[in-house]
């Protein structure tokens, strides 16, 4: 059985241990590669991020002040993946609304979900993800994308709409969304 | 197709990464230990402050009490010294400090 995190924090702290940290990563690596995915768009992209944010993390281990360990994790790859895109501190690209509609498919055509979800804003996707797969509610995604609460509730709203046309094969469903 | 269901579709077809070797590289990219290090250096200081604290008292004229040998004074500079290099170079080769 695996020790607590906190306990595995701790030993990082007070002993430089490596097999804990080790074992911090093992832990969390799945959930940070998948946000940073949907945030990036890019596998091989978030990955390398996630390598740097592990580092960083391990740098800046004596600043996590308790809570949930897994935010402090996504605020720090948030923070390089911005940094990486050239937006030192600017969250304007997730935070712009996507007025487009999404991609109408021919009748009984339908995608998978990777390929919709390829078609949502980086805002819309980013909120859907933390929302369904890290179940946070809206108020979490906002304190940690630092963005407003309405912008977040649209952003779940409007990437849902858009998902339902793209996987629905239904030409019932196509022609209520295009109303 | 009702909101819940694009959520829980989501979730289920949202896959674990396995590592993959993910975490080989993280922790090859982290710094070497420095297990060491802050002991080492407050060692290294407290040694430096007792010597500078003995050649300071010794140097006063009227201090006769603590007054020593020059030879006295001469073992405690060189076995400083030589404490406080040995010291850096045992954590120069211990954490990797001289690695090119």
């Amino acid at each position: 059985m695996m020790p607590a995190e906190s306990q595995l924090i701790g030993r990082v702290l007070a002993e430089d241990d490596r097999h804990a940290f080790r074992q911090l990563v093992l832990m969390h690596q799945s959930a940070v590669r998948l946000f940073l995915r949907r945030l990036l768009g890019d596998p091989g992209l978030a990955d390398d991020c996630a390598q740097e944010m592990w580092l960083i993390a391990y740098q800046k281990l004596s600043s996590y002040r308790g809570g949930s360990f897994r935010s402090w994790l996504f605020t720090i790859g948030l923070r390089k993946a911005l940094r990486m895109k050239g937006q030192q501190g600017r969250f304007d690209f997730l935070e712009t609304l996507d007025d487009r509609a999404a991609p109408t498919l021919p009748d009984g055509l339908r995608l998978d979900l990777e390929k919709a979800m390829q078609h949502l804003s980086t805002g819309e996707r980013t909120c859907l993800h933390l929302m369904s797969c890290e179940e946070m509610t809206h108020e979490d995604i906002s304190q940690l994308l630092n963005m407003p609460l309405g912008t977040v509730k649209s952003h779940i709203n409007r990437g849902k709409d858009k998902l339902r046309k793209l996987l629905s094969g239904s030409a019932e469903e196509k022609t209520h969304a295009r109303r | 197709m009702q909101d819940d269901d694009i959520l829980n579709r989501i979730q289920s077809e949202t896959h674990y990464l396995a590592d993959e070797g993910f975490c080989d590289k993280v922790m090859t990219a982290l710094p070497k230990p420095q297990r060491y290090r802050r002991k080492v250096i407050g060692i290294s200081w407290s040694l430096g402050l007792l010597l500078g604290l003995v050649l300071w008292i010794s140097s006063g004229q009227g201090w006769t009490i603590f007054s020593l040998q020059p030879a006295v004074l001469l073992s405690t500079a060189t076995l400083s010294f030589w404490v406080v290099l040995g010291l850096f170079v045992f954590i120069a080769k211990d954490e990797g400090i001289l690695d090119i």
